[in-house]
Parts: structure tokens; sequence; C-alpha cells
């Protein structure tokens, strides 16, 4: 059973513009428990906030599968945050 | 595997030997290349980032997508990762079938979903800057897929 308050340790990777509106590639953080991706976007844009000026372009995967920003986040999760894609 | 992430450069003869075989018909390819100008802009080189495990799985997905959907003998996908100047090849896909109407329409099904799924992006560097750019938004209303 888990405690009240219980904290999960995530691993957040940046890809392309989002990589270079906050600064870095890869962050560990920890979050609340039963947080969705909504939830860690809030996080997220508090801690770059010019990560807000591309909310509209924003794509989530977690464990390299693209989700919904209702899917609630597990321990241990890779969540990345990316633009629309543009290979080829 | 017969799908890959590389740095290295494309060899067309190395991938037809992977896809041919003695019930192929004939084997359609299509080779990426990097274009001289984009938006009315001359580009001097392209520079590509990959997430790559999730390109990887992807790419796998989409691959098994054109097995079951079209008759097709092999399949090979292969996009690079780095900095490519004018000319230069990205990716390249090949096709093999017993006859070329499957193989075609692969083909397209292959490289219209890597540019709708694969996470990979690109940064053109023209005479005027730098800029990612933007893919086609598969995004619901909520910002996200």
């Amino acid at each position: 059973m888990k405690p009240a308050g219980n904290k999960l340790k995530i691993k957040i990777k940046f890809f392309a513009a989002h990589r270079e509106f906050a600064g870095l590639s890869e962050l560990d953080l920890e979050i609340e428990d039963d947080s969705t991706i909504s939830d860690l976007m809030e996080t997220l844009y508090k801690k770059f906030p010019e990560l807000k000026q591309i909310e509209e372009e924003t794509i989530v995967s977690v464990n390299k599968v693209y989700v919904e920003v209702g899917k609630k986040l597990e321990a241990g999760d890779e969540v990345a945050i990316f633009p629309p894609v543009s290979g080829g | 595997m017969s799908v890959e992430i590389v740095e290295h450069e494309i060899s067309l003869e190395k991938l037809m030997d992977q896809v041919r075989t003695d019930r192929t018909g004939g084997i359609v390819t299509f080779i990426g290349t990097v274009r001289n100008e984009s938006r009315g802009k001359e580009i001097e080189k392209l520079e590509y980032e990959v997430y790559r495990d999730m390109a990887l799985n992807e790419l796998e997905s989409i691959e098994s997508s054109a097995m079951e959907k079209f008759e097709v003998e092999k399949v090979v996908i292969v996009h690079r990762t780095g900095t490519f100047s004018v000319g230069e090849r990205v990716v390249g896909i090949l096709v093999s079938a017993r006859h070329r109407k499957p193989a075609f329409d692969a083909c397209q099904f292959i490289i219209d979903q890597l540019k709708l799924s694969v996470p990979i992006w690109k940064k053109e560097y023209s005479s005027d800057g730098e800029y990612w750019v933007e893919g086609p938004n598969i995004n619901t209303k909520n910002g996200m897929q």
C-alpha cells in the first residue's frame, strides 16, 4: 500500500524545439502520486516558462508510446516532450 | 533488422540485396534527399534529431502494417541522423514484391506514415537563419495526440 503524498520518480526527455526552449535534453523529476500528463505539464511550465510559448505544438509520449493528456504517470516512466515530427 | 537509424551513408546496392528474393518481380525505391530550397529560402544544410528508441518502434510498426496491408515480399526502411548538405541521401525505403502495384502502394504508404508518426525532426539552415521544420500536426485539441 502506498502512503499518502507518495512521490513518483520519472525521467523527462525533450527533443527539437522543446529541448531548446527548456534549455536541456533530460531531467529526472519527482512528482505527486496520481499525477497525469496535464499535471506534469503544469509543473514543467512553472519550471521552464518558455515551454508555454509552444504549448499548442506539444506532443507527449510515455515509454515510447504516444499518449493523451489524461494519462496517469507511474514510477520509472520515461516521458518525452516534443513538437510535431518532421522526418523524411 | 529491416528498420534502421544510421549515421553512415545509404548504400542502395546493399539495401537492394536485403529486399530481393527469388519471388521478387520488382523493387520500388524511395530515396529522400536534401533539397536546395524550402519556402523560398536557399538551404545550406539540414540537421536531423531523433528519439532513437521510439523511432525504431514506430518504424517497426509501420513496416508491419505495410506487410499486412500490401502483398509485398520484404521492406527496408533506413533514416539517417546528423547534418547533411544539399543532395545527400537522408531516407531510404525499399519494397520488393512479386508485382509492381503493391510495391508502389506500400512504398507510398511507408513514407507518408513515416512523416506522420516517427519521432524525427529536421532543422533547416538557410541564408536567413535556422528553423525547426513544423511537421503535420496530428494533435487533438488537447494539444496532444
